[in-house]
């Protein structure tokens, strides 16, 4: 029986524990990391933001010198963490190194080469659009059908695996060129009919 | 308590001397713990790697997704459970019940009815069903593979029968293995302990046609445990298993993988005597063989059709000398086609299996037939589709022809709705089936003997071809995020069985020997209903952190129809799942190079057979010694030594007393 009471202590204290655990939860607000189970995502979604770059010519007015950094954004949520420093931190793009910037503001990521904007952005397609497009930015987004209301490359999970599909018509209008080794692997989405540049 | 204890010191000290001389050989790999650089492979791998969840609706989806009581246990969960089997790695999950009963046997359920011989969850590996019909279960003594290749176990509590069949009756679990293009290289772990000593060696390398390729070898040998009083359970066991996986192509993906294993160990059963009635304790050593060949076949056109194609053939063996020996060979076909549908998807397939086996007779124990083959034809279908933006409808159903009981039909209809961004609830209302085992259909085993003047009095347990035992399951969920950091999962199941099967005292008989004849007969007077709650969350409160808790609660009410006279059933059913369990789980990462993790978890106690709640901690650390060599350390079973699990089952009078265990494991490569 003493054993007994000893182990509805433990329960107890850890019944005590959980609900510290959660109050000081609800307590904390602050800055943004992936939740556990979707970790394995965003580390292949890192490593393909990296191979695109190698697929992308950005203009060359972009940069400021021929060794400046190539800056990787990521707009409002972060569902990355620390795994985009850790996949970018050793590699290089020719002689340039990888700059990675986050922020909730616009007009904080206007030197940006390639732009991610998490699920849940799409509400924000039209801003993110117009600040893209103007400044030859590869934007990369998550939500099924970005595509139609901007963006150039959108990933989705088809058959439990990490595919992408490239609009190649706005990347045209971004004056970006995306090489066909690229396309290739990706599903082209274009302007429909009657849309284009007028949209 | 027993007899003097392996050095754990020298195990390690061999273990580590060994290790080290190889660590030469191995490439760096990068620094970060825990960190796989995908960037270091080509786009079209990265296009083949597989995300999460298929087990609760048979195509791959997030779990937010899913109208189903999930959970995962990722690889990253198993590297920091301080688990060393995959059996103990299912304790991760909420809402199932995992006890141990000796050094190879568990007992393992979901929402309730466990037992070792419990018969309600199936268990898969990579496809392949994990199950011997001879009880309807899983002998988890030969469920087995490198724990650092295991990609995931995905966990559905609750009825998966209209895709998976018979037998999901209170839960799915499918053991997932890494895609051979993710084990590139060699990987070496030795594992040694208070308990046990694993090794494993792994290879893996890229082909010239532009596949993957691993081989594995495995070792492992355990300690025999003991029972109250100190009494050695005789079951030291030890097991070595080799395999390999192959997978090739990104739209068109073919995977070949296979196994074969061999061990053998011992249990102390409680058997019929009539020098001690009605039973006494006989060590019974056990030799386990087996092996599969499986390959499956992928195609994805565009990304709205794909069908899949596979087929295994598994063998195993099984021998308890001078008690049973069963050799069972089965070949599986599997057919399943995915077309978008509109706004859903129509999925269906198609399923055969023939398992062929021979079962040896000895005294105590035997079947009426020694030589049989069962057949099971089932095909399945389900629609989903979608209502509005934000929520998503499924019907589907299986049919299933066997053998043994007929014609099965096993329906679901779920629906999931994406209230926001955050949060989802879903319901759903299934009908689940489990066809009786070998054991319960045919089965002839003299439980006991009471001696008498002159002639004894036997007490059987017979199969008597009863019926499939049926459950209509009503569930709903709900999955909340707060904020990016913190999740939280609840569960909640109204469940209803009928038909259960209880084991009915017969006519006495006078047999050849003039012995009388007690029977049993297998019938399904029984009915349960449970109601429970499952509650999980995880919680990253700092950069470095990460916590993740859960509680489960079952209620489990029991009954007999008028006109049983069971006398033992309901009493053993109700009192072997505990009503409560909580666990809560830290991880930290205290500096790029060292990783702290910690675990509490907490299990009521059982009535049947007298087994106290308990109170598991585990306490483990993780070190990169070098960009190649990790090691760790850690502590299982802390403020549990000497307790036991469970109380006692058809064959083993009590559980063992578990015991607190201490490891170090080396590991060189990925």
């Amino acid at each position: 029986m003493g054993e007994q009471r000893c182990d509805r202590r433990g329960l107890l204290r850890l019944l005590i524990l959980a609900a510290l655990t959660l109050a000081s939860a609800a307590c904390l607000g602050g800055d943004l990391h992936a939740v556990q189970g979707s970790r394995k995502e965003y580390q292949l979604k890192a490593a393909f933001l990296y191979n695109f770059t190698s697929f992308v010519t950005w203009p060359k007015e972009r940069f400021a010198n021929e060794s400046a950094p190539l800056v990787i954004g990521v707009f409002g949520e972060d569902p990355f963490g620390e795994t985009l420093e850790l996949t970018f931190r050793d590699r290089k793009h020719g002689a340039r190194g990888f700059e990675i910037r986050r922020s909730h503001k616009l007009e904080e990521l206007q030197d940006c080469h390639l732009l991610f904007a998490a699920a849940g952005h799409k509400k924000d397609a039209a801003a993110l659009r117009a600040h893209c497009q103007s400044r030859s930015i590869l934007l990369v987004s998550e939500d099924p059908g970005f595509l139609e209301q901007g963006g150039i490359v959108n990933f989705v999970i088809v058959e439990n695996t990490v595919r992408f599909e490239i609009q190649v018509d706005e990347a045209k209008r971004s004056n970006l060129k995306i090489s066909s080794r690229l396309l290739r692997l990706a599903r082209i989405v274009r302007d429909r009919e009657g849309e284009g540049e007028e949209r | 308590m027993h007899g003097a204890p392996r050095s754990p010191a020298r195990h390690v000290a061999s273990s580590l001397a060994a290790c080290l001389a190889v660590s030469s050989l191995v490439s760096p790999q990068g620094a970060e713990e825990d960190f796989p650089d995908y960037a270091t492979l080509p786009l079209e791998e990265l296009m083949t790697i597989e995300l999460e969840a298929t087990s609760a609706s048979r195509r791959p989806r997030a779990v937010s997704d899913t109208a189903a009581a999930v959970y995962v246990i990722t690889a990253e969960d198993l590297a920091r459970s301080g688990a060393t089997s995959l059996v103990d790695a299912l304790r991760l999950a909420p809402g199932v019940q995992v006890a141990q009963v000796s050094s190879n046997t568990w007992a393992v359920s979901a929402r309730g009815f466990n037992d070792t011989f419990s018969n309600k969850l199936l268990v898969m590996m990579d496809g392949r069903a994990l199950y011997s019909p001879i009880f309807a279960g899983t002998f988890w003594d030969v469920q087995d593979y490198p724990l650092g290749d295991i990609e995931r176990i995905e966990v559905v509590r609750g009825p998966g029968a209209t895709l998976w069949g018979a037998n999901a009756v209170n839960g799915v679990i499918n053991i997932i293995t890494k895609s051979a293009r993710e084990t590139h290289g060699l990987a070496l772990a030795a594992l040694a302990g208070s308990r046990e000593s694993v090794g494993t060696l792994r290879y893996g390398l890229a082909l010239d046609d532009g596949g993957d390729l691993r081989v594995y070898g495995k070792v492992l040998g355990r300690d025999d445990l003991v029972h109250v009083g100190g009494v050695s359970n005789a079951d030291e066991w030890d097991q070595g298993r080799a395999g390999f996986r192959g997978d090739w192509g990104v739209e068109d993906r073919l995977t070949l993988q296979g196994d074969a294993y061999s061990g053998n160990g011992g249990n102390v059963f409680d058997l019929a005597s009539a020098s001690a009635p009605p039973t006494a304790p006989v060590a019974v050593d056990s030799e386990v063989r087996g092996g599969n060949l499986l390959a499956r076949w992928t195609r994805t056109f565009d990304s709205d059709q794909s069908f899949s194609l596979q087929a295994y053939f598994d063998r195993t063996e099984r021998n308890y000398p001078d008690f049973l020996s069963e050799d069972r060979s089965t070949l599986d076909l599997d057919f399943q086609q995915e077309s978008a549908l509109g706004d859903g998807a129509l999925i269906y397939g198609l399923g055969a299996r023939h398992s062929v086996a021979s079962i040896t007779r000895s005294p105590l124990l035997s079947f009426d037939d020694e030589q049989r083959d069962d057949t099971l034809i089932s095909a399945f279908a389900q629609l989903e589709w979608a209502l509005g933006e934000r929520s998503l409808m499924l019907v589907g159903t299986k049919l299933e022809q066997n053998d043994v009981t007929g014609f099965e039909i096993q329906p679901t209809v779920r629906g999931v709705w994406h209230v926001s961004e955050e949060q989802s609830v879903w319901l759903a209302a299934s009908r689940a089936v489990r066809t009786p085992s070998h054991g319960e259909e045919d089965v002839t085993l003299i439980a006991g003997i009471l001696p008498g003047a002159g002639s004894d009095t036997l007490l059987v347990l017979k199969g008597n071809d009863p019926e499939a035992e049926s459950l209509w399951a009503y569930e709903a969920g709900w999955r909340r995020e707060l904020g990016p950091r913190l999740a939280l999962d609840l569960a909640v199941f109204f469940n209803t069985y009928d038909d259960l099967i209880t084991f009915e005292p017969g006519d006495p008989i006078v047999n050849g020997s003039g012995d009388t004849v007690l029977p049993f007969l297998t019938q399904n007077l029984g009915e349960a209903n449970t109601y429970g709650a499952e509650l999980a969350g995880t919680w990253v409160p700092a950069e470095r952190w990460e916590l993740a808790g859960s509680y489960s609660f079952l209620s489990l009410d029991y009954d007999v129809e008028s006109g049983s006279a069971d006398p033992l059933t309901q009493e053993e059913i109700e009192g072997s799942s505990p009503a409560h369990q909580a666990r809560l789980s830290a991880s930290w990462l205290v500096h790029p190079d060292l990783r702290l993790n910690a675990e509490l978890a907490w299990v009521d106690d059982l009535d049947h057979g007298d087994v106290s709640s308990y109170t598991r901690g585990t306490l483990g650390a993780e070190w990169s010694l070098c960009d190649a060599a990790r090691l760790r350390v850690f502590a299982q079973n802390l403020l549990h030594d000497g307790e036991r699990e469970f109380g006692s089952t058809l064959l083993q009078a009590n559980g063992v007393e578990v015991e607190s265990a201490f490891y170090a494991e080396l590991r060189i490569g990925n």
